[in-house]
């Protein structure tokens, strides 16, 4: 056997000797794993819903919008010859999946008996494979769209104007003119709701948003890259590359501002330039307004674990220190019949290594069944706390690389707390050990 | 043994054994110190966060209780809900009747009627200025009565030239704007009229008229050319319509900054100070304040903020505005100024733009000795603001059922709230009467309904002639001043319409108050008389009080009151026929109340949870201590203590631990509060000027939190004990003595 084994065998030993007192700590720790993956699997969820329903709703992952300035003070988010800037995002941005294009808006829908305001994004139904796929139709048909004077709501907006598929809506919005103008739609389908993103946005055929705004033909909101699978992660770079890349095709391109387009009005109609102005954002530019939440979930996830690690740093530092003054004449032993310094560190360093291990894969496994489980059980949540998840339902995430990460972070924190006692036991004269009573 | 005396004893020996067992008397300690540390602390500063804020909400505009009708459809949020947009409200009727209602509730002091929503104002009004300054110039030209020199004729003669190329200036952007929107816009939504003016406006041949016939020329620029540009600048504010003299006694942090408060009966406006500086000042000024307020208030400097760059950069590429507004003259008063600022030698045909340029590129050293210059030199000769005070507004809201109307309000000053100067969702809303309000939110009485109805019968196929909606509307001496005029009802257009245009005929569409073939019609006649009436029209104050709100805040004498309140509301209101519903301060401020529960809720969760892994630990802790002392507890049975007495020794020992170290945990917070709150938390952002309720949070100690962290703690030491307590009393005085050493 070698000496690594038998080293091993010693650590499990003495840990199964003081069960009680290695299942308290193991418990701790593996409460702590739990927790550190449950609120990491949150995260993850909350970001993954963010993702789908932004990019299926009102964002690609990188986006070539922008302005269009009749006059100084006016600006609509228009995006004048789109082909053009299609076809260059088609031939520069090798990472493109695909690319679609939506109109973009902001109405008083009126129907029969009551009216709000919404979101309105002119949408190309044929060549939305993605849209058609992850919107939840709750009743009508979703390729109806592709008429002209038709609309998709959601389920919430449908409740609140008190319409259903088939009935009229006429949506009214100032021109570039600042003059007023109405179009009659008819609703053709209605969608589950995606959260957040859903409760103020509705679509219509975007000839029918033109007709809304009197817009030419060649007139866009914005122009939506979907990235292919694993670039995802690097929309940052892309969209840099891209805005240099427009500007050395003759466009004037705004600065990088990480707001939602519909954030950027106040601003951009107070600058004085006119014409046309491309701005490119990512996805998280689009809901910078809700990315807070993530933040803020992130800083707790931290500032708990930091404390909770520190009391369970304690507990194994207390652990410890009890440990080695129980064991004392047994190290004295060991040192007097030739071990080294260094090997009785390493014995009990492996020692809560191996508490630490055996704590957090227990806690990991507890935590990603339980966060699985949770997920599976689409959990509703309170109507405040869809605003802050995104989603009616809860979602956790739970991936390997995370659970991974977590073990060995914390593993690695019980050896940390370990060190000072464990070197602490290595320095002990084996004569004043081999001697000491209690 | 009494059981006093027992307790006596064990606490002694419970005493004794901090000193004796250090290690663990050190890491339980430690560990129930921070515990209490944190609960104080983070209590005491939820707390004064959520006490802070409430003092900002209330005090801004939500008052205690909000009452609204309890069949609408939405809640009430008046500090903007989830949905963008207006909630869908439900009115009530009659104010007066509801405010009888409402004091009659025990508790209540004040009731404010309101109303709240949103619209498109048009505010441009550099044309309109430079037309006036022109009339001016040629009023006085042309002036026979007053003998004039030579030298004051040739002054005028080059002040004219020098106004006639400012209009002109003009005209040359607004063709760049007509030019810029055949871009986008389909070719047959283009008025050809527009650009038949416009053209014409521009053209040479034009101009050299123009002193033939100023007047008629004049009359031509600003009947058709200036109504253009109007509609170029176009901002979207949120307003609050309400009895202003009744909003600012009750929320008596309002303060008026510029202008007066409206007199009473008159329609009239209010911008919030915040929104004043922040939409409607020259860009150019506003970003100067923008970069002084960071550098003195947050010590940014230019050199290391993006932010303050991107502002500097945006000054120096955006100087139009400030051009546009520079005739010959003035243009040339600041080419000499900015010269000597910037100390180039004078050249009377250096490019403005580019001296302006030059200014507004400021670094970390120059730029207090320019802001100083700005408003010292350059300022006065500026029109700082889009909207000044005393200028007529133009307000265009989409009604609740979708058309468009437009009421011209004079704007008479601008109000803030103490402490809240700096906060952008204090400042978000500005103040309107009663009167325009219910007009621009489409609100019909009852017996304005009727006369409708009895209109379109009377004029056949349900159609309404626009002669009798004038004659309902301007009906000269008409004593009974409606909220809604029915035109509004019937057309959904009251704003401009023309007085002696020949009749026009408008068809009541089948969606009720959408007219999609409504056409603009703009006639300066009209909108001119609308504007005397703006101004100079009173309203009896009862048909302010009877009229229709949306909802109604409610000033409580004491706060603390609140709870029992709001259902003493819903009784009341049942007994008088209303049907209401009444939600707290929190819930009417919508996420931004539900923020405070959320802190709160939070904090808890983090509370439980570490306190769960800390009795975990505490236990473990415990329990090795107490196996140390297997011999101690054996010699203590075998000299007769009782299985109770060990146990309560141990736990009165845990217990006193928890006390001693959760006392100065809780002290050490108390302490650090107290610290913090003598020197406050200064905010930094706008929003935490709204939490903080002015400049610094300053926390104060909960005393609740110290109650909860002392229960919490020997709740904590008593469970912990337990376990390691109940081993002990199972060891057995034989077993003890024979424990090998």
């Amino acid at each position: 056997m070698s000496r690594f084994a038998i080293d091993l065998e010693i650590a499990f030993r003495n840990l199964l000797q003081h069960t009680r007192r290695t299942l308290f700590l193991g418990g701790a720790i593996a409460a702590v794993t739990m927790l550190l993956i449950l609120l990491q699997g949150l995260s993850t969820g909350v970001r993954e819903t963010m993702i789908e329903s932004a990019t299926t709703l009102s964002s690609g992952h990188v986006n070539v919008g922008g302005f269009f300035k009749v006059t100084e003070g006016q600006a609509a988010p228009v995006v004048t010859d789109y082909q053009k800037v299609v076809d260059l995002v088609k031939r520069e941005v090798p990472e493109t999946a695909f690319v679609v294009h939506r109109g973009r808006g902001w109405a008083k829908v009126v129907s029969d008996t009551a009216s709000e305001q919404l979101g309105v994004g002119g949408i190309d139904i044929k060549n939305e494979p993605a849209f058609k796929s992850v919107l939840k139709i709750v009743s009508g048909n979703i390729d109806d769209l592709a008429q002209p004077g038709t609309a998709l709501i959601f389920d919430n907006q449908a409740e609140k104007l008190g319409v259903k598929v088939g009935d009229a809506l006429t949506y009214s919005a100032p021109t570039t003119r600042g003059t007023n103008n109405t179009v009659d739609v008819r609703v053709v389908a209605i969608a589950k709701g995606m959260g957040l993103l859903s409760m103020w946005n509705s679509f219509v055929p975007i000839e029918t948003l033109r007709a809304l705004y009197q817009l030419r033909p060649d007139a866009t909101g914005v122009v939506q890259i979907m990235l292919k699978p694993g670039e995802i992660d690097h929309v940052n770079p892309i969209a840099a590359r891209l805005r240099s890349t427009l500007e050395r095709a003759g466009y004037r391109v705004m600065d990088p501002v990480p707001q939602a387009f519909w954030m950027k009005f106040q601003s951009v109609s107070r600058e004085d330039w006119t014409g046309q102005k491309l701005d490119v954002t990512t996805w998280e530019d689009e809901i910078s307004f809700i990315t807070w939440v993530l933040d803020a979930l992130r800083w707790l996830t931290r500032v708990l674990i930091t404390i909770l690690m520190c009391i369970v740093g304690i507990g194994i530092m207390n652990t410890m220190w009890i440990a080695i003054r129980e064991r004392t004449r047994e190290i004295g032993t060991l040192r007097a019949i030739g071990m080294q310094r260094g090997s009785v560190l390493w014995m009990f360093l492996l020692e809560s290594l191996m508490l630490g291990l055996f704590g957090t894969i227990v806690g990991a496994v507890a935590g990603a069944l339980i966060g699985t489980s949770i997920d599976r059980a689409h959990l509703p949540v309170a109507q405040g706390l869809q605003f802050i998840l995104m989603s009616d339902h809860l979602h956790l995430a739970v991936h390997a690389p995370n659970v991974v990460v977590a073990i060995v972070f914390i593993t690695c924190v019980t050896g940390a707390a370990a060190l000072y006692p464990s070197r602490r036991a290595s320095r002990l004269e084996p004569v004043v050990a081999m001697s000491h009573f209690g | 043994m009494s059981r006093l005396d027992t307790m006596r004893v064990s606490a002694q020996i419970a005493v004794r054994n901090l000193g004796a067992h250090r290690l663990k008397t050190f890491i339980v300690g430690g560990i129930i110190f921070f515990g209490a540390f944190l609960v104080v602390l983070g209590n005491s500063l939820v707390e004064s966060i959520d006490n802070s804020m409430s003092r900002s909400v209330i005090g801004s505009v939500a008052g205690n209780i909000q009452v609204y009708n309890a069949t609408s459809k939405d809640q009430l949020a008046v500090m903007g809900g989830m949905t963008m947009g207006d909630p869908d409200l439900a009115q009530i009727d009659d104010f007066a009747k509801l405010r009888a209602t409402l004091l009659k509730v025990p508790h209540v002091k004040s009731v404010v009627p309101m109303g709240i929503s949103g619209a498109l104002v048009t505010s441009g009004n550099t044309i309109d200025i430079a037309l006036e300054r022109l009339r001016g110039i040629v009023r006085k030209e042309l002036d026979a009565g007053t003998p004039k020199d030579e030298a004051t004729q040739r002054q005028l003669a080059s002040q004219l030239a020098a106004q006639k190329d400012h209009v002109r200036q003009i005209i040359t952007v607004l063709q760049g704007d007509m030019k810029n929107m055949k871009a986008i816009v389909q070719e047959q939504a283009v008025n050809k009229e527009d650009v038949e003016v416009i053209q014409k406006s521009a053209s040479d041949a034009f101009w050299a008229d123009f002193d033939k016939d100023p007047y008629g020329a004049l009359e031509y620029l600003e009947n058709h050319l200036a109504p253009l540009a109007v509609d170029a600048d176009l901002l979207f504010i949120r307003y609050v319509g309400t009895d202003l003299g009744s909003f600012s006694r009750s929320f008596d942090r309002m303060k008026i900054v510029d202008g007066t408060t409206v007199p009473v009966g008159k329609r009239g406006f209010l911008f919030s100070k915040f929104i004043y500086e922040d939409q409607l000042k020259l860009k150019s000024a506003r970003r100067l304040d923008k970069i002084k307020e960071a550098k003195d208030l947050r010590g940014e400097t230019i050199a290391k903020s993006e932010e303050l760059q991107r502002f500097v950069r945006e000054n120096t590429q955006q100087v139009r505005e400030v051009l546009l507004q520079l005739d010959a003259l003035k243009t040339a008063t600041f080419r000499a100024k900015l010269q000597k600022e910037l100390a180039v030698p004078a050249d009377p045909k250096a490019e403005l733009g580019a001296l302006l340029a030059q200014f507004f590129a400021t670094d970390d050293a120059n730029f207090q000795g320019r802001y100083d210059f700005f408003y010292r030199e350059l300022a006065p000769d500026l029109e700082l603001y889009r909207v000044r005070i005393g200028d007529v507004l133009t307000i265009k809201a989409f009604t609740k059922s979708g058309y468009v109307q437009s009421v011209n309000v004079p704007v008479y000053g601008t109000f803030q709230f103490e402490g809240l100067e700096k906060s952008a969702l204090a400042g978000a809303l500005n103040l309107m009467d009663l009167v325009s309000f219910r007009e621009l939110y489409g609100f019909m009485s009852d017996e304005k309904l009727a006369e409708i109805k009895t209109l379109r019968a009377s004029a056949h196929a349900k159609e309404v002639s626009r002669e009798n909606a004038e004659a309902e509307l301007f009906g000269a001496g008409s004593d009974e001043p409606s909220p809604a005029a029915p035109s509004a009802g019937a057309s959904g257009e009251v704003g401009a319409k023309p007085v002696k245009a020949p009749p026009r005929h408008i068809v009541a569409n089948a969606t009720p108050g959408v007219n999609p073939e409504m056409p603009e019609i703009s006639s300066p006649l009209a909108a001119k008389l609308r504007r005397e009436e703006a101004r100079s029209r009173v309203f009896p104050p009862d048909e302010v009080e009877r009229g229709v709100v949306l909802n109604a805040a409610v000033l409580l004498d004491d706060p603390k009151y609140m709870r029992a309140t709001m259902p003493a509301i819903v009784k009341q209101g049942e007994k008088d026929g209303l049907k209401l519903k009444a939600i707290s301060w929190q819930e009417s401020a919508g996420l931004i109340g539900n923020f405070i529960n959320l802190a709160r809720g939070v904090l808890m969760v983090a509370i439980i949870i570490i306190f769960t892994v800390a009795l975990v630990i505490i236990n473990n802790a415990l329990v090795m201590a107490t196996l140390e002392r297997v011999r101690e507890i054996g010699t203590l049975r075998a000299i007769g203590a009782q299985k109770r007495f060990i146990l309560s020794m141990l736990v009165v020992e845990a217990v006193v631990i928890g006390l001693l170290f959760g006392g100065l945990g809780a002290a050490a917070g108390a302490l650090l509060v107290k610290i913090i709150g003598a020197v406050g938390i200064a905010a930094k952002s706008d929003v935490q000027f709204f939490f903080f309720s002015g400049p610094r949070l300053r926390p104060f100690l909960n005393p609740a939190a110290v109650v909860a962290a002392f229960v919490i703690v020997i709740f904590v030491a008593t469970i912990s004990s337990f376990y390691p307590a109940w081993l002990a009393m199972r060891v057995t005085p034989r077993q003890a003595m024979q424990e090998e050493e």
